[in-house]
């Protein structure tokens, strides 16, 4: 064997392998996936997408999720204006039992059926009106937040620090945070800029700072900053949490208010307690556009309908499925756990009461439910008769 | 399907024995609510839970004893629950009368807290809590109006860099 040959040979073995563990090696062409649900925007979700869709794609009725993350707005957009839902190759994901693939989109596009995005329709579209065609499905609650590196000395950032440093800059007065170089934004198209920016009243759009790509890139330069006391970056708690060892998220002290608070009882807690009672300031639930019929306000098309009933909790997800569960592990909050609720960005807080309450479980998952444990109602006290997802709850 | 044993091989006494330990340690920690009030995401599931903190009630939609209202509990015990681990408040408070009133430590406006259902934005987030928090020193904004507001925003503010 020559020398061209004993190096060539490895090499197309290597090639080979490459190709067979690339998941994009076949262009399937996504009309032709079992009863599709078309669905885009945010893309702090596909994780839980993910794990309901391979529960979905189960025979004897598979359903398919076709997806492609592309950012809130644009999940707005492909919905409130119909704008073409387009994408080949790693662009546009789907599942099979065990796996993401991707697919192709034709050419000319499809209407999707499902968007999901961070913030409110009419912060993506200012004045825009939302007609009755469609519907606005409240989703897990995300949370945005303030982070700096691990080895900062700050304990907590208030509104009004937050609105000099990133209104004013250089400029801002509030030590150490004076240098725009080392105080990290998104871009104003970000959901996680937008909630902030209207938490804080500095537009999206005014923002001074220096823009990253991703929350992975800002994970990067708020951890691996040159300047770690005058750093200063933003982040949504699903990726903020996952990068607690080198990130620290600030407690956040809303306008007039006497405290600041973490998201969580405290720094170690993963409880999301001061979100889910109203203490932390800044969240808002997955908004989940779809259009709806006038006459009922259920989304049109049925099997859209089935993946928005388990995204909200209205309808049980499947037995193989801990969706609750799920969301806790992604640092979102089902609704269900959630005792206030508001109806505009960042507006004003109001007492809920969930239907079928999973607080207890909820808590559970975060290592502290001092509920009574219950396998049937009968276990539970006439104060708390709802046994719901193995604790006591009042409904 | 049956549990597996609690404790295989040991005698039968030890094994009974064993079994009553675990079931009172496991009622101690059901029913811990209503000893650990505050530091939990529920102070109560039922007014019983809410006797430590005289003249209150438990609040079902909040999980939360609040005061004021009409109860079989409401002042009979008297007593206060101990301050917690909380920076912004103690858990709860008593008037003179030994009834709970809804403003703790002098109230929101006098930087305590608010220990009744919440209705408004302010008693949302500063309600009593067993939560830790850290306040932001406000005299750290050196470009405060001169009436302690916040300035507008500059003109030519905007955009990256």
């Amino acid at each position: 064997m020559n020398r061209t040959l004993r190096t060539c040979i490895p090499a197309l073995g290597l090639v080979a392998v490459i190709s067979l563990a690339s998941p994009a090696r076949a262009a399937t062409d996504c009309t032709t996936l079992p009863n599709a649900v078309y669905v885009t925007g945010s893309s702090a979700f596909k994780p839980i997408l993910a794990e309901l869709a391979k529960v979905l794609a189960a025979p004897p009725n598979p359903l398919t999720i076709i997806y492609r993350g592309q950012g809130s707005c644009t999940g707005v957009d492909a919905i409130l204006n119909s704008t073409a839902l387009t994408g080949t190759g790693t662009a546009v994901s789907y599942w099979s039992t065990s796996s993401e693939l991707n697919c192709d989109i034709p050419p000319g596009g499809v209407v999707a059926d499902i968007g999901l995005s961070d913030v409110f329709a009419t912060t993506c579209f200012p004045g825009a009106s939302i007609p009755t065609t469609i519907g606005d499905f409240p989703g897990p609650v995300q949370t945005m937040t303030f982070v700096v590196p691990k080895g900062s000395l700050e304990q907590s950032i208030s509104a009004e620090a937050a609105y000099f440093i990133l209104g004013f800059g250089a400029s801002s007065g509030v030590s150490p945070w004076t240098d725009p170089t080392y105080v990290f934004q998104r871009n104003p198209g970000s959901g996680t800029q937008q909630m902030i920016a209207t938490a804080i009243n500095v537009p999206a759009t005014q923002w001074l700072g220096t823009p990253t790509a991703s929350s992975a890139a800002m994970v990067t330069s708020v951890s691996s900053s040159a300047q770690s006391q005058g750093t200063l970056g933003i982040l949504a708690t699903d990726v903020a949490d996952d990068n607690r060892s080198i990130l620290k998220v600030l407690p956040y002290q809303h306008y007039g208010q006497s405290c600041g608070y973490w998201p969580d009882t405290d720094a170690l807690s993963t409880d999301k307690r001061n979100v889910r009672d109203g203490h932390y300031a800044i969240w808002g639930p997955l908004h989940i556009l779809t259009h709806v019929s006038v006459s009922t306000g259920d989304p049109v098309k049925p099997s859209a309908k089935s993946v928005i009933g388990y995204l909200t909790g209205t309808l049980q997800a499947p037995a193989m499925l801990d969706l609750i569960g799920l969301e806790y592990t992604h640092h979102v909050i089902p609704q269900c756990a959630m005792r206030v609720q508001r109806t505009e960005e960042v507006g004003p807080l109001a007492s809920f009461a969930p239907t079928r309450s999973c607080g207890c479980y909820y808590d559970k998952l975060a290592g502290s439910s001092t509920c009574m444990a219950c396998t049937t109602k009968s276990d539970c006290p006439a104060a708390a008769p709802a046994c719901n997802f193995g604790y006591c709850e009042v409904q | 399907m049956p549990h597996p044993p609690l404790f295989p091989g040991p005698a039968r006494s030890i094994r009974r024995a064993g079994t009553w330990l675990a079931l009172a340690l496991g009622l101690s920690a059901t029913y811990s609510c209503s000893l650990l009030i505050e530091n939990k995401t529920q102070q109560c599931q039922g007014d019983g839970d809410c006797k430590a903190i005289g003249g209150t009630t438990c609040d079902l939609t909040t999980h939360l004893c609040r005061g004021g209202a009409t109860s079989t509990s409401a002042g009979s015990s008297g007593s206060t629950s101990s301050s917690t681990s909380s920076t912004s408040a103690s858990s709860s408070s008593t008037s003179s009368s030994g009834m709970a009133t809804c403003d703790v430590d002098g109230g929101i406006d006098a930087g305590g807290c608010y220990n009744c259902a919440a209705t408004t934005e302010r008693e949302f987030l500063d309600h009593c809590t067993g939560a830790s928090c850290k306040p932001f020193d406000r005299s750290r904004l050196t470009h405060l109006t001169d009436a302690g507001t916040l300035p507008p925003l500059p003109a030519d503010a905007g955009g990256g860099g």
